[in-house]
């Protein structure tokens, strides 16, 4: 023994780095892990069972409430032009404030060589507006005017009445609609020949607008036909230019409307019951939303897992509000398809200042509705996916404490998207909302 | 112990991962047992008991006693199987990996005191089932995914010594410990646009449990080791942790009694057996299912004098066979072996081994229920002593 251990210092440090090495090469040699796998479905837990289980509206919901004053119209990526349109006769001007002139121009030379010229003039130009022919009431032509704003104005407080609307001002038109203007041409659009239309002004009409800092700058837009309803989808100022490089040369510049916003006449009252969506100021409609917790039914469920059963927030696969589409008054009413979007209100109690949470859809995008369902097509389904939700809910306070949102906000997505909007049936009579669920269920796991 | 020694226990320790699920029959009430042998016993085809020499396996406590220094052990045991059921043409092929042994053993107090870590149970194994469902009038074809994690595991810290030149006995008390997690997943793969949720349910349970291993040996005439072993556990309790929903579950241990002997037949050729026997029928009783009595045996032979590149490598052959304590698909399961192998001595000083390699291969077979498992199973064990 003690001559072993004397023997310990000869042992060859290489021997052991050797038969450690072996030991290593053999465990990486086999680490590439593929677990056992059986098809056999006799090793597997019993089948889980999937089904939908539809709650009417007094199982889930209540308190449902529609706020407007969301957002302003010149938020909007559109705009509207209207005269004495349905019964409600709207009418609505698109007010546009252009961005500062070129202030260079790159022109060729006699000897073809491309140069930048900062000494350049506008001698007239146009303005000219797109339209969405297909979102447009008007099947044939109409008439437009355009004019040239008087008063200082305040584009993202302007509306009908006033020039500026804030809470430390506010200034009224001397004219109701952004009036007086100063009239400068009309045109005659046919949707039939395209889908924009020119409006030719002279030098001294181009000058008006030169100065975008100018707080009476801008041009109102108006439809002089009545009985319709356009959507603009676009505008600019195009001026001819002359460079003194080439004074022969007719150059094309552009204005950009820098500040667009729409004012109309008719103020839309709340609904007296349903839900409403959209329009500029938008329109948001809050429901509380309970996913029960305890199951009785259906038989289905009882048979696999008996009742009554307690819902737990990983048993819900999926949860749809399914709500029916409702026809707004026809001035607002959408002709174009419209997103909808569904956000947890985190506080019932600040509405309508509340704000919401990230939006429930899954691909958080909103949910695109066809207009259609708004007027023609009344009464279609519209499935919102609440399932984020209704697992949350289940699922009790987060790990910080806080109890997950009990109510939930649909608006329109993004917030404003159109000056129309949406309705919905509300709580009472057929069409009231239902929340589909759909629910996987299976005895508990056990060790065998 | 010197700081170096210190140092290598702590990489031995560390080294010892969890056991991968190696085998369908994972599935079968508590898991596939897995024995915590090296690999000299599973060259020999032997229980790990009654072999020539000392040994350190939780088998055999006695042969601890004969161990003179300081030794550690460490046993890696890939596996590479071939899965086929009954009535289905394809294969399925799978590999793992698991370090079923650590063990050191220290002399003490003339005798030697020993610190095991091996391996129990191996649970882990996956299933895959298909269906249809059917909502509001459109069928979704869904996927449900089974999984199941576990092991179970045992330290246990004993000690042997000699009574004699010829009898050692020896004992070891042993603390079960692990854990099993399950999960099943349904997917519904083609209901994208409807963004239906995966649905999950999962469970996990910790193992623990008690154990007491007593056993002796002795050589008689100089050429003949017989020894014996026997183990008594307490229930294995699985006590579900968490929010698992499902309950508690025991598995009644048997008394497990192994008995082994080898025999020195000429210089440098050794015969061993072994048989291991347990009587699994209360287990059955709390499972549901048909486990009775099982009995394995094994069988080898050894050529302790040839060698391999100027160093003694020892040669192995061995065949075992037993009754493997679950059933699974209400049938018995059943495992036999082939096997061999070699070990390469890196060191030794007056007869004293300070450094090996043992080496075993196994070709094996496992058939219950429908379902057989060939495979290939090398262990490969580092013993180093004197450290």
């Amino acid at each position: 023994m003690t001559r072993a251990v004397a023997m310990i210092h000869a042992l060859r440090h290489e021997d052991r780095l050797g038969a450690s090495a072996l030991v290593l090469a053999v465990g990486l040699a086999a680490c590439g892990e593929e677990s056992p796998t059986t098809v056999d479905v006799g090793l597997l837990p019993v089948e889980p069972v999937t089904l939908q289980i539809y709650l009417p509206w007094a199982e889930f919901g209540s308190d449902v409430a529609v706020y407007g004053g969301y957002a302003t119209p010149e938020q909007l990526d559109e705009s509207i032009l209207a005269r004495s349109y349905a019964a409600e006769g709207l009418d609505a001007h698109t007010l546009v404030r252009f961005t500062s002139f070129p202030t260079a121009v790159s022109v060729r030379d006699s000897t073809n060589t491309l140069r930048t010229d900062t000494n350049i003039s506008f001698y007239g130009g146009w303005v000219v507006v797109f339209f969405d022919t297909i979102a447009s009431t008007n099947t044939g032509p109409v008439d437009l005017a355009v004019g040239a704003i008087q008063t200082a104005w305040h584009p993202p407080s302007a509306n009908w009445e006033f020039a500026a609307d804030t809470v430390a001002d506010q200034q009224p038109w001397p004219e109701p609609g952004g009036g007086p203007v100063q009239p400068l041409t009309t045109r005659t659009w046919d949707p039939a020949q395209g889908d924009s239309v020119q409006f030719f002004l002279d030098s001294a009409q181009v000058a008006l607008w030169d100065n975008p800092f100018d707080p009476a700058s801008g041009a109102r837009i108006e439809l002089l036909t009545a009985g319709e309803r356009l959507r603009v989808i676009g505008g600019a100022l195009r001026l001819h230019t002359r460079s003194t490089i080439n004074p022969d040369t007719v150059l094309i510049s552009t204005a950009g409307a820098q500040q667009v916003t729409l004012i109309y006449d008719v103020e839309a009252p709340p609904p007296a019951d349903g839900m409403r969506v959209g329009g500029a100021p938008a329109w948001r409609t809050a429901l509380d939303v309970v996913v029960p917790s305890v199951l009785n039914g259906p038989p289905e469920l009882c048979a696999a897992v008996g009742c009554p059963f307690t819902l737990n927030a990983s048993d819900i696969n999926y949860a749809g509000l399914q709500l029916r589409s409702r026809r707004p008054t026809l001035a607002f009413q959408p002709t174009d398809s419209m997103t909808i979007d569904v956000r947890p209100v985190l506080s019932r109690a600040s509405l309508p200042k509340s704000p919401v949470g990230a939006s429930l859809l899954p691909n958080q995008t909103g949910l695109r509705v066809d207009g259609a369902a708004f007027g023609a097509l009344e009464g279609s389904l519209v499935e919102i996916p609440i399932t984020v939700y209704a697992r949350a809910f289940l699922s009790g306070p987060d790990p910080a404490g806080r109890l997950p949102p009990t109510t939930i906000a649909l608006l329109s997505a993004p917030e404003p998207s159109s000056f129309a909007f949406g309705e919905f049936f509300g709580p009472g009579g057929p069409n009231e909302p239902v929340l589909r669920l759909v629910v996987t269920v299976s005895p508990p796991l056990e060790l065998q | 112990m010197t700081p170096r020694s210190l140092v290598l226990t702590a990489c031995l320790l560390g080294a010892a991962a969890p056991v991968d699920g190696q085998s369908i029959f994972n599935a079968a009430g508590f898991g596939l047992p897995v024995e915590a042998l090296d690999g000299r016993a599973r060259a020999l085809g032997s229980f790990g008991i009654g072999l020539q020499g000392a040994g350190m396996l939780p088998t055999d406590p006695a042969a601890a006693a004969r161990v003179l220094l300081p030794t550690g052990v460490i046993v890696v045991q890939p596996t590479w199987v071939d899965f086929s059921q009954e009535g289905v043409s394809d294969h399925d092929y799978y590999q793992g990996i698991r370090f079923p042994l650590l063990a050191i053993a220290y002399p003490v107090y003339r005798g030697a005191l020993m610190l095991n870590l091996a391996s129990v149970f191996d649970q882990s194994y996956a299933g895959q089932r298909t269906a249809e469902v059917e909502l509001g009038g459109t069928t979704y074809p869904v996927v449900d995914q089974f999984e199941q994690e576990g092991s179970v595991s045992q330290i246990s810290l004993g000690y042997a010594r000699m009574i004699g030149e010829r009898f050692s006995l020896g004992f070891s008390v042993g603390h079960y410990a692990g854990t099993v997690a399950q999960s099943l997943v349904r997917s519904y793969e083609a209901a994208g646009e409807d963004a239906i949720e995966p649905y999950l349910s999962t469970g996990s349970w910790r193992y623990s449990g008690e154990s007491v291993t007593g056993g002796a040996s002795v050589e008689l005439w100089g050429i003949v080791r017989v020894a014996g072993s026997a183990t008594w556990s307490t229930d294995l309790d699985a006590n579900a942790t968490g929010e698992t929903q499902g309950g508690d579950q025991t598995l009644k241990f048997p008394l497990q009694l192994r008995l082994g002997a080898s025999a020195i037949l000429t210089p440098g050729l050794n015969l061993s057996a072994s048989a291991v026997r347990a009587d699994w029928s209360a287990a059955a009783e709390e499972l549901g299912g048909t486990a009775g009595t099982t009995l394995g045996l094994g069988v080898g032979l050894e050529l302790s004098q040839t060698s391999l590149f100027g160093r003694e490598a020892p040669l192995r052959l061995g065949y075992r066979r037993a009754a493997l304590p679950f059933p699974i698909a209400g049938d018995d399961v059943k495992e036999e072996i082939l096997s061999g192998g070699l070990a390469l001595v890196f060191s030794q000083a007056n007869g004293v081994v300070l450094a090996t390699t043992d080496v075993g291969v196994e070709k094996g077979r496992r058939t219950g229920g429908g379902l057989t498992e060939d495979f290939w199973r090398g262990t490969v064990s580092l013993r180093l002593a004197a450290f």
